[in-house]
């Protein structure tokens, strides 16, 4: 007897499981800071001084100004002011000279009141910021003849403090 | 009794036949990872292909009949030093897809969500991953070290 087998081939579908991998990026941001620019501030006398206080302070004068960013911990560290131009026959036995500052934004904790002394003091900004700088004369015993007068302070940041 | 025989070695036969097959799984191979750099004076940007960056390179190998989808997830930020401000921060992936670097399959923008792309009836063909990774911060990156994840699938 002869048997007729049909035969049915059946496509099994093939089971693909998924595959997963992790892909990684790596990095370090340093501790880092630069000044990244400034403007100069203007020097005019403090009428209520009777003549004998030359001062970039508001509304005599205009602040200096020094863009910084800082990542991680730094140090700004600004000096005490100098000189550096004075009109003739200027006196300057009695003079002192001082510097203030205060930090905008992100340095707003960075601030100091009109000292002759550098100083430095612990900054991060992570973004850029400003600083405004502030310097004055004050010649009690011989004022300010006519003339133009200059004065320099230096504002540097360093993971270590200066002064 | 002969034929009956006959009949029970041919179903045999053919039963074995029709048995499933080895399961051909797609396969996922990291080449490398990837590096996060930042470009000097702008730290409100985390990425490969800044500063000291680099791609991260993977390649699949597509099984027969393949069909199969690739997805690449959305990364994320899985490592960053204290004070990391998370409310600011968007991290990207951007990638391309192609086959012997001579066929391309899939170009990516940079985007923060996931995405995927079939792989059509591509059977037995290596596929190459190029990755980037990028994480913008607007409140910039405290100092330290940086990790991101993104995961890669291949999956039918």
């Amino acid at each position: 007897m002869r048997v007729l087998v049909l035969s049915v081939l059946a496509i099994l579908p093939f089971a693909v499981p998924a595959v997963a991998e992790d892909v990684f990026f790596d990095g370090d941001v340093l501790t880092s800071c630069s000044i990244e620019g400034h403007t100069n501030g203007a020097l005019g006398i403090d009428l209520t001084s009777g003549g004998t206080i030359l001062t970039s302070s508001t509304p005599y004068g205009t602040a200096g100004t020094v863009t910084i960013r800082a990542t991680g911990s730094n140090f700004i560290n600004v000096s005490a002011p100098t000189r550096t131009a004075q009109a003739g026959g200027y006196n300057a036995a009695s003079e002192v000279l001082q510097v203030s500052y205060q930090g905008v934004g992100t340095l707003s904790g960075v601030t100091q009141a009109f000292t002759n002394v550098g100083t430095s003091k612990p900054a991060t900004t992570l973004l850029a910021a400003i600083l405004n700088v502030n310097n004055r004369i004050t010649n009690t015993a011989n004022g300010f003849p006519l003339g133009t007068y200059q004065t320099k302070t230096t504002v540097t940041c360093t993971p270590t403090a200066e002064f | 009794m002969h034929a009956h025989g006959r009949v029970l070695r041919l179903l045999a036969s053919l039963a074995a036949a029709l048995a499933p097959l080895p399961a051909l799984a797609c396969t996922l191979s990291i080449t490398n990872n990837g590096a996060l750099g930042m470009a000097v004076g702008n730290n409100t940007q985390l990425g490969s292909q800044l500063g000291t960056g680099s791609a991260a390179t993977l390649t699949t190998i597509l099984p027969l009949l393949s069909g199969v989808t690739i997805d690449i997830g959305a990364p994320t930020l899985v490592q960053q030093p204290a004070g990391y401000s998370f409310g600011t921060s968007t991290p990207e992936v951007a990638y391309t897809a192609g086959v012997l670097n001579l066929v391309p399959i899939k170009t990516q923008p940079y985007t923060a969500s996931a995405s995927s792309f079939p792989t059509g009836l591509l059977g037995i063909v290596t596929v190459t991953i190029v990755m980037q990774n990028r994480v913008t911060n607007t409140a910039g990156f405290p100092a330290g070290h940086y990790r991101t994840r993104t995961v890669v699938t291949c999956h039918p």
